[in-house]
């Protein structure tokens, strides 16, 4: 069973069309890029998929159901911005997903705060940018999750972050899950992926494996990209 | 789950209402003692509490909507609408919370105002008069239940209170942009189709007629508005809980 | 052990050529036990299902074996490591003789110019 499933799945924001007859499936196990220009309809594919947005027309179907509050138990979802309160501090924090979640690992959470030397009783609004978007994506990684919903993970980070955070994807991977990552630094991120999902204006242009594609295509995915989108 | 939204909303509330309590409560000793002859500190102080009476109302109804604006429409509402609960869980979490700190502030205030005249003679008088009243056992009931659907009112109205400034919002910030101004159009909306639809069903009793403490007409009067204040607030919950789930869109 | 890949070549058949290398040069001894697929991965800083393709690849080949419970390890099959590494050098002289040729060597003067090399170095 597909762990997300779109079938001729559209959004409109008023007259502007951000999703058009989207239809996509994508299997367990499978570490996916969600790859577009911005405004290609990546986040609004994300948001309806974790059920912060409700389609036009079509259907969505998340871990074999409607999104809602029993999908959102299996999801992991960083969003692109911070959205956890500032007054609260990365330990409150912890307890906050413990209580929300059954499948927050807090051993887990804990050693990569250590990795990546983050003081647990720090208010958020007291980190730098970049430590509060390190102990967003430390919550969001810390559970076992069915699906995983990384929107922009890697792009306000520094490279080591950046590779701390892609290795802990590896790390992380699990048979059941799936990972998708929406990002627009393909290069960085290519040789995690298993498949690679294009979207252009609200559409689906592309959905291959990765290896398949370069192998068709005799070039990089980072390359095939800036090619179908060169400006 | 509701008991967890629960906690977490009274720790976020509790921050800013339990210091403005402390004030209330240290303004309200100033004011005591200003009575014992300060001059124009003296006044000073009356007037500080009585602007802190006044910013505890305020703080009040400004946090209800102020948290469910950051909490729900705002940056938050990505973590907010992400959790394993349903629309309704948050919703009676924001009422329940609010409903609690209007009752909190109520009580707080009398308690300042307690405090600000403890001491003096007037009030004492006050209370023996209180106790000295002439009443018969029919009429303590009849008292005792009016005092009771005061209370029941008010929780009903606080809730309803909650939900025109939540459907106001969830309204507006429906919209891609000039949320804000969408929501005070929404407010101003909701409260023009009430007030219209309340003056529609309005009935006048003639207490000069029946006697203001004649049992009947006061206890149906007061059922009556609990009544329309919660079929009003049901109306402004479907609205809010229809918006949230089907119309969200977060900035 | 250090990874690199090119952009023009499925990364599972660089994989392959990379882990193989190390093998035949020994920096993987006969016998040795590999991590698993996932630490792996992670080293090489590549999707796990990409590296387990790799390792089937490697297991086809048999320069690698696994046990079930114990895991994966090198081949003990020296013949076999012998065999591989043989054929990566035979490999290497094709390319080296086609970019020679493109040179416009003849094969007489590139063995010429090899010895001359080889005794320079000694």
């Amino acid at each position: 069973m597909p762990v997300l499933e779109c079938t001729n799945l559209s959004k409109s924001y008023g007259p502007k069309r951000a999703l058009e007859s989207v239809n996509l499936a994508l299997e367990p196990g499978r570490i996916v890029g969600l790859l577009g220009p911005n405004g290609s309809g990546k986040s609004t594919l994300i948001k309806l998929t974790c059920g912060l947005l409700t389609p036009t027309a079509g259907a969505i179907r998340v871990c074999g159901g409607a999104p809602g509050p029993a999908s959102c138990a299996q999801v992991s979802y960083l969003p692109e911005r911070m959205a956890v309160p500032g007054w609260m501090s990365v330990k409150e924090l912890l307890g906050f997903y413990q209580d929300f979640y059954a499948d927050f690992r807090r051993d887990a959470a804990e050693q990569m705060l250590a990795d990546l030397h983050l003081e647990p009783k720090q208010q958020i609004r007291q980190m730098s940018k970049g430590n509060r978007e390190k102990a967003q994506l430390i919550l969001t990684m810390s559970r076992a999750a069915k699906l995983y919903l990384l929107d922009e993970p890697i792009g306000g980070v520094d490279p080591a972050t950046r590779d701390y955070i892609l290795s802990t994807i590896i790390a992380n991977y699990n048979p059941e899950a799936t990972v998708v990552i929406s990002t627009h630094l393909i290069a960085d991120v290519e040789k995690i992926l298993d498949e690679v999902v294009f979207l252009r204006e609200g559409q689906l242009l592309l959905h291959q494996e990765v290896d398949a594609l370069r192998e068709e295509k005799g070039k990089s995915v980072d390359a095939l990209f800036r090619e179908v989108f060169r400006c | 789950m509701l008991t967890k939204l629960l906690k977490y909303e009274f720790r976020a509330t509790a921050r800013v209402m339990l210091p403005l309590y402390l004030i209330l409560l240290a303004t309200a000793l100033g004011a005591n003692l200003s009575t014992r002859g300060m001059g124009d500190l003296g006044t000073l102080l009356v007037l500080a509490f009585a602007l802190a009476i006044l910013a505890v109302f305020i703080m009040s109804v400004v946090i209800m909507a102020q948290r469910f604006r950051q909490n729900l429409l705002g940056d938050e509402g990505y973590l907010m609408f992400t959790l394993p609960v349903s629309v309704h869980h948050h919703l009676w979490a924001k009422m329940i919370v609010s409903a609690v700190w209007f009752a909190a502030s109520l009580l707080a205030v009398i308690l300042a105002a307690m405090l600000s005249v403890s001491g003096q003679r007037e009030l004492l008088e006050f209370f023996r008069e209180f106790g000295r009243m002439q009443l018969s056992p029919g009429e303590w009931a009849n008292f005792y239940t009016f005092l009771l659907e005061l209370v029941v009112l008010g929780f009903v109205s606080s809730f309803t209170l909650c939900l025109q400034f939540y459907a106001s919002m969830a309204v507006g910030y429906s919209f891609s942009s000039h949320k804000t101004l969408w929501s005070v159009g929404a407010f101003l909306l909701l409260s023009m189709v009430s007030s219209v639809v309340t003056s529609i069903l309005d009935f006048d009793i003639d207490f000069d007629e029946v006697g203001l403490l004649a049992p009947g007409p006061i206890h149906l009067l007061m059922w009556v508005v609990i009544a329309g204040c919660v079929v009003v607030g049901a109306v402004y919950y479907c609205i809010t809980a229809y918006f949230l789930k089907n119309r969200l869109n977060l900035a | 052990m250090k990874w690199q890949f090119s952009a023009d070549a499925p990364i599972y058949t660089q994989l392959v050529a990379q882990i193989q290398m190390y093998i035949v040069s020994g920096a993987l001894p006969p016998g040795e036990r590999l991590p698993s697929v996932r630490e792996f991965a992670a080293e090489a800083g590549v999707n796990p299902n990409t590296m387990q393709r790799a390792m089937a690849e490697l297991e086809r080949e048999g320069l690698v074996h696994s046990q079930r419970t114990a895991g994966r390890f090198v081949t003990e099959d020296r013949a076999r490591i012998q065999q591989a590494k043989r054929q990566c050098a035979e490999e290497q002289i094709q390319t080296f003789l086609e970019k020679m040729e493109q040179l416009g060597y003849t094969r007489a003067e590139i063995l010429q110019l090899m010895e001359q090399q080889g005794k320079g170095d000694g």
